[in-house]
């Protein structure tokens, strides 16, 4: 969302840390986006990790703040909880 | 405004509007051109020059169920991996099914700073069909919702088979399309060639484009609520905006309108700031970017428009308006009626 006299925030350093942790290839395509969806239960601001394996299934991963306010935990966190195949599912402990 | 970005053109349309014949024209008629084109039926376009990419429409959700979060994950992929290629390309050209809902692709190209550095949306053009367009938007289950959405999404508008129409049937088309989108330019075409500098390389995204804009559409005289609800709204205000109210109009903006408004474009005139500002945005996707110094002896003045779904310009303007340093100061330009 912009913010009167803010600048883009860059997101190097962010696509850097994500590509390092899932071990992405170059023709794996990676996206960072900030959202703030009106949808009822969604978060004032988002910042949604999409990663679109070459040859799989695409799947992502979110941090509720703005961008220019992630910190490289806030992203190696939710890489290890988040929505992806690797992911340790936390859900899965209370599977009957 | 020069761009070392690639140009991108999505081209759309209902099933028979004539976008794969367009299409082949343009590619016959650009020779020497490094033009990549990816569309979704593979195997119709022709020219042996051209780059073709098959794509399989692949809906990519953000958020569920949200459409003002949705992309196109095959798009995604395709452009990435066009964009490493060695070889550099000149031009870009989507061409969608006639059923694909232009919103995700559209978005596309707003949702990542990469992309966005990288390409230039250039426009989004839809073909229009005079001689069946009528059936689609007074059909026994109402207008298709597809069609309005497509011509909404439009930057340019291809009228084709004017040529199997009479006059007033035209004439009833171009009014019926300029009650969904008041902001293309229509362009018309004669069996399939049109003229290409009207539709490739326009810049739609432009700040000159959007100065461009027409006064009748800023007045609110074409402005019309008919049966899908979808309508344009623009309109141009004096003064300049405090930032801080604009940041928080904004965020309510998105909040309360990103899924009925399709599409907005604008300039801004921010207090304290030497530059114009250009505003974009689909659905909740907004940028904005400086776009040049203001001339010596301009009047700083803001100009927006939206097209979408039951906009209220007397909300969406008075809201904006009270953004102003001297709210007081707010003025329309042109004292256009209010249609309801």
């Amino acid at each position: 969302m912009w913010k009167a006299g803010a600048k883009r925030a860059d997101t190097t350093e962010l696509r850097r840390i994500v590509r390092d942790e899932l071990e992405l290839d170059d023709d794996d395509t990676l996206t960072i986006s900030e959202l703030a969806c009106p949808k009822q239960g969604c978060p004032p601001v988002e910042t949604v990790i999409s990663i679109f394996p070459a040859t799989d299934e695409p799947y992502l991963v979110r941090v509720c703040k703005a961008v220019a306010d992630v910190e490289p935990m806030d992203v190696i966190a939710a890489l290890a909880w988040g929505d992806h195949p690797d992911s340790f599912n936390p859900s899965s402990l209370f599977a009957d | 405004m020069t761009s070392t970005r690639v140009p991108v053109t999505v081209l759309t349309g209902f099933l028979g509007a004539g976008k794969t014949t367009l299409l082949n024209y343009v590619l016959s008629e650009n020779h020497g051109r490094r033009i990549a084109v990816i569309e979704n039926e593979f195997g119709e376009v022709g020219i042996d020059e051209a780059l073709v990419l098959e794509s399989d429409e692949e809906i990519f959700e953000m958020n569920n169920g949200c459409v003002c979060c949705t992309v196109r994950g095959d798009l995604v992929r395709i452009l990435g991996r066009l964009l490493r290629r060695d070889e550099p390309l000149d031009h870009i050209i989507i061409e969608t099914t006639g059923l694909a809902d232009p919103s995700p692709v559209a978005q596309t190209f707003f949702f990542d700073d990469e992309l966005r550095d990288r390409l230039e949306l250039d426009a989004i053009v839809t073909l229009v069909d005079a001689k069946h367009l009528l059936l689609h938007l007074d059909g026994p289950a109402g207008a298709d919702a597809q069609v309005v959405e497509q011509i909404a999404f439009a930057d340019r508008l291809v009228v084709t088979k004017a040529d199997l129409v009479d006059q007033a049937a035209l004439d009833e088309v171009v009014r019926r399309v300029r009650e969904v989108n008041s902001m293309a330019e229509l362009v018309y075409g004669e069996h399939g060639k049109v003229d290409l500098d009207r539709i490739l390389g326009v810049h739609a995204f432009d700040l000159d484009r959007i100065v461009e804009m027409q006064p009748s559409f800023l007045s609110g005289e074409l402005e019309h609520h008919h049966g899908s609800g979808v309508t344009s709204v623009g309109f141009d205000v004096a003064g300049q905006l405090d930032p801080d109210r604009l940041s928080a109009w904004m965020e309510q903006l998105v909040q309360t309108w990103a899924v009925d408004i399709f599409r907005m474009k604008g300039i801004l005139a921010i207090a304290g700031e030497d530059q114009r500002y250009v505003f974009q945005g689909v659905h909740m996707l907004v940028d904005t970017a400086p776009a040049g110094h203001w001339a010596p002896g301009d009047e700083r003045r803001s100009r927006l428009v939206f097209i979408g779904r039951n906009l209220d310009r007397r909300q969406l303007e008075a809201s904006f308006a009270s953004c102003l340093v001297e709210p007081g100061a707010s003025q329309r330009v042109e004292s256009g009626s209010e249609a309801g």
